[in-house]
Order: C-alpha cells, then sequence, then structure tokens
C-alpha cells in the first residue's frame, strides 16, 4: 500500500501562495520601476551636465576671443560712450545766434535792448524800450504770435516817460525744439 | 436543517477567518507601505534630480544666449577694424575729448576771443563729474559687468564775462559750439554799454569723457552713434 508523504495542501492554500507569489512579485516589480526610472534621471542629469560643460567652454572660447581683441574692444566701448554722450548733449544743445537771429527778427528797429538773457532750457527775458505805446504793443503782439516758438510770454514791468517812451520787460519760454525746426538746425 | 448545516460546514472556523483578515490587513500595509516610499522616494530623489535638470536646461539656455552675444559682438567689433575705430574715435574726442585741463581751456577761450575782437573780462571754471548712464540711457547689469559699471562724464562750466560787439559775441559762441570746445550754454545774459559795445555773461558748458579702460568681456553690446559724427574717408 503506497503512502502519499507529501504534506496535504488545500485548493485555499495553493491560492494563497500564489497570491503571495503574485503580490511579491508586484514589490520586485515597483521596486524595478523605481530604480529604472532613478537610472534614467540620473543619466539624463549626466547627459545634461555634460552639455552645460561643453556651453560653458565654448563661452570661455568666446570671451577669450573677445579678450584678445584688445585694446580694440576699449576703444570701440570709447567710441560708443562719447557718441552715446554727445546724442545726450546734442538733444540739450542750441547755438546761441538761432536765438539771437530770432529775437531780432521780432523786434522793431526802433527797438532798444536794455538786456536780453536766454538760458539752455530756452527761458527768456527782455529789457526794451520802444519809442511809443503803439510800437511795444506791436511787439508783444508780434511775439504772442508765434505760439509754437514761444510757449510762455508774459509782461513783467511796463512805464511809460514823459516822452512817449515805452520801457517794457518780457519774460516767457522758447521750444527750443521748434525753434531748430524752424531754422532747420537741429 | 440539512442545509443550515452544509453552510455551517462551509464556513471556515474562527482562528482561520482571524488568520485571513491578518494576511489582508498585512497585504494592506504592504500597499501602502510602498506608496508612502514612492511618494518619499520621489520627494527627496526625484523631484531633486527633476529639478536639477531644469536648472540645468535653463543654464543651458542662457549659455547659448550669452555665447551667441558674445559671437556677435565679437563680429561687430572686428568687423569695424582698428582703423575705422580710431578714426571715428578722432572725430568723437573732438567734442568729447578724454580730458580738459581748466588753464589750458581758459587760455584757448581768451585767445580766441581775442580773434573775434572780444575782451574776456572774467572766467571762473569750475569741474565737476556725473554718472550719466541714466541720461544716455545705458543699462549695465551689475552681474554681467562686476566692474566699469560707471560711466562719468565730466563737465567744466563756468561764468564768463566778454565784451564786445554784440555780432562778434555770438560769432564766437558758434565758433565754441560748432568747433565742439563747448557743448553748451546756459544762463546767457546781454547787456549793451556804450559805444556800441555789449557785455555777455554767460555759463559755458563743457564736457569730457575718460576712455573706457579693461572692459569685461561679458559687458553688453553698445551701439556707437555713427551718424552724428562724419564718416572717415579711409576705408578698413
Amino acid at each position: 500500500m503506497a503512502v502519499n508523504l507529501l504534506p496535504q495542501v488545500s485548493d485555499r492554500e495553493l491560492k494563497k501562495v500564489d497570491s503571495n507569489i503574485k503580490g511579491f512579485l508586484g514589490v520586485i516589480l515597483w521596486c524595478g520601476v523605481m530604480v529604472v526610472i532613478f537610472v534614467i534621471l540620473f543619466f539624463v542629469k549626466g547627459l545634461e551636465t555634460g552639455t552645460v560643460r561643453e556651453l560653458e567652454s565654448q563661452k570661455s572660447i568666446e570671451i577669450n576671443k573677445i579678450i584678445g581683441l584688445n585694446p580694440l574692444t576699449d576703444d570701440y566701448y570709447t567710441l560708443a560712450y562719447k557718441t552715446n554722450v554727445l546724442n545726450y548733449v546734442k538733444t540739450k544743445q542750441y547755438k546761441p545766434t538761432v536765438i539771437q537771429n530770432y529775437i531780432d527778427s521780432k523786434l522793431d528797429t526802433t527797438v532798444t535792448i536794455s538786456q536780453y538773457s536766454f538760458d539752455a532750457e530756452g527761458n527768456i527775458a527782455l529789457q526794451l524800450t520802444a519809442p511809443s505805446y503803439l510800437s511795444a504793443m506791436r511787439i508783444w503782439h508780434s511775439l504772442l504770435e508765434d505760439k509754437d516758438v514761444i510757449v510762455e510770454l508774459t509782461l513783467n514791468s511796463f512805464s511809460q516817460d514823459s516822452l512817449q517812451s515805452v520801457t517794457f520787460q518780457l519774460r516767457g519760454r522758447l521750444n527750443l525744439e521748434a525753434l531748430y525746426k524752424k531754422n532747420g538746425t537741429t | 436543517m440539512e442545509q443550515l448545516n452544509q453552510r455551517q460546514q462551509s464556513m471556515p472556523p474562527d482562528g482561520a477567518r482571524k488568520k485571513k483578515s491578518n494576511g489582508l490587513l498585512i497585504q494592506g500595509l504592504i500597499a501602502l507601505g510602498l506608496l508612502v516610499f514612492s511618494f518619499v522616494a520621489a520627494f527627496f530623489l526625484y523631484i531633486p534630480y527633476i529639478n536639477e535638470i531644469n536648472d540645468l536646461k535653463e543654464k543651458q539656455t542662457k549659455l547659448k544666449t550669452d555665447i551667441s552675444e558674445l559671437q556677435n559682438k565679437y563680429t561687430v567689433i572686428n568687423s569695424l577694424g582698428v582703423r575705422k575705430v580710431g578714426e571715428y574715435l578722432v572725430e568723437a574726442r573732438k567734442y568729447v575729448p578724454d580730458d580738459i585741463r581748466i588753464a589750458e581751456l581758459a587760455t584757448f577761450i581768451n585767445a580766441n576771443a581775442q580773434k573775434y575782437n572780444l575782451v574776456v573780462s572774467r572766467l571762473n571754471l569750475s569741474e565737476n563729474k556725473i554718472d550719466v548712464r541714466k541720461q544716455i540711457n545705458i543699462n549695465i547689469p551689475l552681474g554681467t559687468a562686476g566692474k566699469n559699471t560707471e560711466i562719468i562724464l565730466g563737465q567744466i562750466e563756468g561764468p564768463f564775462t566778454i565784451n564786445g560787439s554784440k555780432g562778434d559775441i555770438f560769432k564766437f559762441l558758434d565758433f565754441l559750439v560748432d568747433g565742439g570746445y563747448a557743448t553748451n550754454f546756459d544762463r546767457v545774459s546781454i547787456v549793451p554799454g556804450a559805444n556800441n559795445t555789449w557785455t555777455v555773461n554767460f555759463v559755458a558748458v563743457h564736457h569730457f569723457l575718460p576712455p573706457a579702460k579693461d572692459i569685461p568681456a561679458a559687458y553688453p553690446l553698445i551701439p556707437p552713434r555713427f551718424d552724428l559724427l562724419t564718416v572717415p574717408t579711409t576705408s578698413n
């Protein structure tokens, strides 16, 4: 009579072992996936680091090429600064005769100038003596007419002597840009 | 009754049921542990790695931009050449010299005023220096430039008093502007005197800018304003 020495295993126990094995395989697979992801990241990082080093070395080469250009580089920047400064200065620059000619063209030949002054911002002040009240008014009117150039004009003082001659002071502001445009000077 | 007995027989005993529920609990705990572990791993390992990779990519983009700018800068400067830059510099220095010596300027003004039949009765020059980066719209980032970040413009200005005819006075002032000896005027006041002579008080502003020295290679490229200067006749 044959005797079965193998342990008696029920179906349920077999299923349980099967499920355990599946679970174990799942864990192994999961760990594997994580390791694979890590390895991929490690390689990608290595690759990117390599590219960065390569680019840094290329940048150093380009920098050295520019350093090799000296003293041309320094001269180039000197030129760049000077011309940019010149551009800045020119925007504020004016030719004194342009203002003089403009004011003179507005004044009657009979008018005597006691003083006239102007500054870099276009502010002007005129101390004038006209032979008559009418002549003084005509000058004031002719200056006021040109609203593009004379943006402000006020009569500061006004006096008339026994000989009918009028002394008056005008203060105002010139739009230098418009003035130069009209006179063809920039 | 028979059915009830059969059902009782098919149901596991209490010990086995407890064992089974313990097994499920352990499996659940393992699954939860794995989940937690994945999150921890992602947080401490993957996320820093991903961040580092992103940083490296950003660095690459910046480096590529830098390289492109440097190549462009090299091409621009090199293509101009030493001779052309030198010729333009001579022109630019007429208007904005490297340096102005006050004594020389005073002598120059006095000598030239005489050529216009004018007499200099007052000359009082003073010097100051300003950083003009803002005024000339040049932005030099501190990070890339390191040193040489300031562009110092020297200004010599002073009240002058000159006597002579009105026409000569204005011609002289124009000469100063046209020749580049004075880049601007301010507070001009003209008063007539005796014998058709006039007295003019004015502040002439002279600018000077020392040459740039040891400009770092990573400095941004600043284009010169060639349109303000006379084009050199000789080619490169």
